[in-house]
């Protein structure tokens, strides 16, 4: 019973986070038509910012703000510098331009910066763990959960909602008639961008919570993560990323259980092959993704 | 004192590489009437309706609307000063409710206004009514028509432009827009309509241009266009 409990909230926490940056590379993907490859950067830069607001002496609320709205605002800024110019370029131009997007982030970072780790020591509440009777659970593990219900709860009511969110998923759907109704699309974009970016900065401050440092390279894994998420799960709506997240959370605690010390280095390779013999018979992703795209 | 047309097009030409899909169209719409532009498919009636709503570039030529230039403004910009297209087939966003639908189509305009040309377009068709709550995508080809032009009646648009409204629509359905489209005419709005069905979009329309190979070969009121059976010749052949 204590197992399963354990188990849950492990599985949960980490699938929480990967949904969230599944849910952003899922929705740049569906208005924009590409997946943005520099969508894992947006964690480190939320981890740089923070790092100089500890710095700064900010108290640490404020440290925590100030890092998700930058991984925000970085998001909008990498589209309208990189992603506007190519507006009307193919799939793969845009591709290409994120990979080289990211790798621009890397070194900008290592030589401006350091290429080694900086501390960002978040508050031990966020670190630490409470006692639910017998069961030791972890606060950020408790607190991711918690964070990421409540970040696709407010995700759901501004996409069914409000005249944006409802805008977003036209444009996903067809962008040329979305315009049509007066709706700006550079608005559109822009929103979707920033919408990411939070929600890369969300899962950002969970993970440099536990790992209490930030380097340049540092959102490779979580990035990886996030887009296997998103493709597992397919981007036809927002729950695929979703179940695609918690399905890796899961995966990934069950071996970390089952495997014995010395085979622990190979729980991502066996995650990564079942995900891959997974997309062999269901190649569109649980929830499909939508092929039929008019731009 | 002249009234300057709602629409006019002054030698527009639409390119998309090295094929000229609209090859110098002049033309124009005068507020209050129908007009319908023929073609077959491939004339290039689509472009030349992209290109006035701005989700093509114009190549050379002048697009004025209400006697003010627009050539080359954003699709945003002009649905805002009242042009609007409903697109060829079923471009509803199917994944959406059908009120979620008529909201954005309404997107532009004050909060009021939008809840009042609301009621307006569920008078008027009370089939979106009884769908109301229901995904567009689980309507019928012509619910979805219905629910395109309600859409696009949503901003008030002095010119409304349709792209084939009777396309791949049962006959009765057919008879049905184009009756409603007439009926719009008469309560002011001006209309821009593009299509392959010849009879039936003559029948309720003023004047009458027919577009081929991207150029204009004929104008005239609608009544001798009907007349003309040597048109009706050329143009069933285009479209064979």
């Amino acid at each position: 019973m204590e197992n399963i409990l354990q188990f849950a909230v492990n599985a949960l926490s980490l699938g929480g986070v990967y949904a969230m940056l599944a849910i952003g590379i899922a929705l740049i993907y569906s208005v924009m038509g590409f997946l943005n490859i520099a969508h894992g950067d947006l964690l480190t830069l939320c981890g740089y910012a923070m790092f100089f607001c500890i710095g700064f002496g900010l108290p640490w609320p404020l440290v925590i703000i100030v890092g998700v709205l930058a991984a925000g605002a970085a998001s909008v800024a990498m589209e309208q510098v990189a992603f506007k110019p190519l507006r009307s370029a193919s799939f793969d131009t845009l591709l290409l331009t994120s990979f080289a997007l990211s790798a621009a982030i890397h070194v900008v970072l290592q030589i401006s910066i350091s290429a080694r780790p900086k501390p960002v020591p978040l508050p031990s509440f966020l670190t630490g763990s409470y006692k639910l009777g017998d069961i030791v659970i972890g606060t950020g593990q408790t607190l991711s959960i918690a964070v990421a219900l409540t970040s696709m709860v407010g995700l759901t009511y501004f996409l069914r909602r409000t005249t944006m969110g409802l805008a977003m998923q036209a444009a996903a759907q067809d962008f040329d008639t979305t315009r049509l109704m007066g709706i700006q699309a550079n608005r559109v974009i822009s929103s979707a961008f920033f919408i990411a970016g939070i929600l890369a900065g969300i899962a950002g401050v969970l993970i440099i919570a536990q790992r209490g440092s930030v380097d340049p390279l540092m959102a490779m894994n979580p990035l990886i993560k996030g887009l296997i998420a998103a493709i597992i799960g397919g981007t036809g709506s927002l729950y695929g990323p979703v179940i695609g997240g918690i399905i890796l959370g899961v995966l990934e605690t069950i071996f970390q259980t089952v495997l014995p010390g010395e085979a622990l280095l190979f729980r991502d390779p066996l995650v990564l092959s079942l995900l891959v013999a997974f997309l062999l018979v269901a190649p569109n992703g649980l929830t499909g993704t939508r092929v039929e795209r008019s731009r | 004192m002249t009234v300057s047309p709602m629409l006019q097009l002054d030698q527009i030409i639409v390119r998309y590489g090295a094929i000229m899909a609209v090859q110098g169209v002049s033309c124009e719409v005068r507020e209050g009437e129908i007009i319908v532009l023929l073609g077959a498919n491939g004339a290039g009636k689509s472009s030349l309706l992209r290109a006035i709503l701005g989700l093509t570039p114009v190549d050379s030529g002048r697009v004025w609307f209400q006697g003010q230039d627009v050539t080359g403004w954003r699709t945003e910009a002009l649905v805002r000063e009242g042009l609007t297209l409903t697109p060829e087939g079923r471009n509803v966003f199917q994944s959406l409710t059908v009120k979620e639908n008529l909201r954005l189509g309404g997107a532009t305009m004050a909060r009021e206004q939008a809840v009042e040309t609301l009621e307006r377009m569920l008078e008027q068709f009370p089939i979106l009514r009884e769908r109301y709550d229901q995904l567009a995508g689980t309507l019928s080809g012509g619910e979805q028509q219905m629910l395109a032009i309600a859409r696009s009646l949503m901003s008030s648009p002095k010119l409304l432009i349709l792209d084939e409204p009777s396309l791949g629509l049962a006959p009765v359905i057919i008879e049905e827009v184009f009756s409603l489209l007439s009926d719009l005419r008469d309560q002011g709005t001006t209309i821009m309509l593009v299509e392959q069905n010849v009879a039936q979009s003559l029948a309720i329309a003023d004047r009458a241009y027919l577009l081929e190979l991207g150029r204009i070969q004929r104008e005239g009121p609608a009544a001798s266009f009907l007349e003309d059976l040597n048109l009706h010749e050329i143009y069933l052949g285009g479209e064979g």
